[in-house]
């Protein structure tokens, strides 16, 4: 279902009501909500763009014709990252093969692999989702793991040995390819991430996530500086990387910007869009309850807590002492997967209240999961819905007089300052 | 040992009593639960204060804070 913006708010006599995107890669869909008559709702909204065309696609990829020729490979391989990701890449991805075919990298020499870190494998109908269903039918999908099928590369990081994606290591042209969303570590996702931990094997993704843990490394929506990115694109550098294409998309999951071109250069030129694109500017005075839907990075509860991104953004309090934060997520996946972060897994533990909401009240409401589920990754403390009325309820309980509330439908994208 | 017994005794805190019974010096701080990111920056204010050491940013690596016994080992270097 093709999505409406600007999303719908309004005041019936019953009720103040709002549409959310809902869902991503599993229904896809706005979802309506119901909230009590006396609440005012503002809403930030990202800006609706159109989706690049097929000519612009073309036109962005006349480098990577240029690269082709000047290097005259026998093998390429393309890396694409996975569902946890938001966009949808079969549009671009089908001018890319178009490139490559006509560079004489036809099927039996190209391969696609998604670079999903510690995350799980994808079916085959999941990566036909990611990367159209031509693409999957036509070419060799290879699906990384942390654990197996790894080459050693002739770098190390502060000593630890670099071992990639054998396929990737011996591929005669590498190609990444990216979408840029706000990443709490790393400034934005995308670029040399989708080698370290892309398609690392497990001692890098855990050093990796060991560092970002201990706080030692990278800050949310910054790139220019940023430690933990400066490190791992010196080590792509060194391995090598032959083309690069740093995305940008709507709300929609539609590509709406493309940088292409060198790992470095056009990651910076596609943060810089993303950062003015999804900057948006919010009234100065905190709100009585602020509500964050995780979408698009809805698909699991793992990946929620990227609904925080307004509010760690905004670097002052966007909710009242004493005032709510709702965080939303449709998880079609249910609790989801990761080989270090998951329940029983090696960085584990089991979850403590939230430092930042230590003023506020944190209300979660999950569709897809049972509250001893919510539990295992986020405090028992935080009060678990599944049903939106008993939410609702709720909130008109603690303001019997109404209360201002503000709605980030796209959280996990969404940054707050100035543009 | 007395820097080990000194960081742990610093990083103790009630609730974590269960995370501290049987740790080795050798055990991951991390993987324990017992730092994150912000007891990391109390953890280097208290090194840095109590051991007149300066903690560089290039410094800044699991390897060097992730045990008792890493930690212990780059105090000692500093000194």
């Amino acid at each position: 279902m093709k999505l409406q913006l600007p999303y719908r708010i309004g005041n019936s006599d019953l009720s103040t009501h709002f549409d959310l995107p809902w869902g991503a890669w599993f229904g896809d869909g706005p979802r309506a909500f119901s909230l009590p008559d006396n609440a005012a709702i503002d809403v930030a909204n990202i800006e609706a763009r159109a989706a690049l065309s097929a000519d612009d696609i073309r036109d962005s990829l006349q480098s990577l014709k240029a690269a082709l020729a000047e290097k005259q490979p026998k093998s390429a391989i393309l890396v694409v990252d996975d569902l946890t990701r938001p966009l949808k890449m079969a549009p671009i991805l089908s001018e890319v093969m178009a490139v490559l075919t006509e560079a004489g990298l036809t099927e039996e020499h190209v391969s696609v692999l998604i670079g999903g870190g510690g995350h799980r494998a994808l079916t085959r109908e999941e990566v036909a989702m990611k990367v159209g269903e031509e693409i999957v039918d036509r070419y060799p999908i290879l699906d990384h793991s942390p654990f197996e099928n790894l080459e050693e590369v002739p770098v190390d990081w502060k000593g630890t040995p670099v071992r990639l994606n054998r396929d990737f290591v011996q591929a005669d042209f590498r190609i990444i390819t990216s979408g840029l969303v706000p990443h709490s570590f790393a400034g934005f996702s995308g670029g040399a991430k989708m080698l370290f931990p892309g398609i690392a094997d497990i001692e890098i993704i855990k050093r990796t996530h060991k560092s970002v843990l201990m706080g030692f490394m990278g800050k949310l929506g910054v790139v220019e500086g940023n430690r933990f990115r400066s490190e791992i694109e010196e080590l792509a550098t060194q391995v090598g990387v032959d083309y690069f294409l740093g995305l940008v998309g709507n709300g929609e999951r539609d590509v709406v910007k493309m940088y292409s071109g060198d790992l470095i250069t056009a990651h910076r030129e596609a943060a810089e869009y993303a950062r003015q694109y999804y900057t948006c500017s919010v009234e100065e005075e905190p709100y009585d309850v602020v509500f964050v839907n995780a979408y698009p990075k809805d698909t699991e509860l793992l990946q929620a807590a990227n609904a925080f991104i307004p509010l760690k953004s905004a670097g002052r309090p966007l909710v009242k002492e004493g005032g709510v934060v709702v965080l939303m997520s449709a998880c079609s996946e249910g609790m989801g997967h990761h080989e270090l972060f998951g329940p029983d897994k090696l960085l584990y533990r089991k979850p403590r209240p939230l430092r930042q909401f230590r003023k506020q009240e944190l209300l979660i409401y999950c569709e897809n999961l049972t509250a001893p589920e919510c539990a295992q990754v986020f405090a028992e403390d935080y009060p678990f819905f599944e049903n939106w009325a008993d939410l609702s309820t709720l909130l008109a309980e603690k303001y019997p007089d109404g209360f201002r509330g503000l709605v980030f439908p796209w959280a996990s994208l969404q940054l707050v300052g100035e543009q | 040992m007395e820097i080990q017994n000194a960081v742990k005794d610093f990083l103790y805190e009630d609730h974590l009593e269960e995370e501290f019974k049987g740790l080795n010096v050798d055990d991951s701080l991390l993987e324990s639960g017992i730092i994150d990111s912000v007891k990391m920056l109390d953890l280097i204010g208290f090194l840095e204060e109590t051991y007149k050491i300066e903690v560089d940013d290039d410094d800044l690596y699991p390897e060097n804070f992730d045990t008792l016994n890493a930690i212990a080992e780059y105090v000692n270097g500093k000194k």
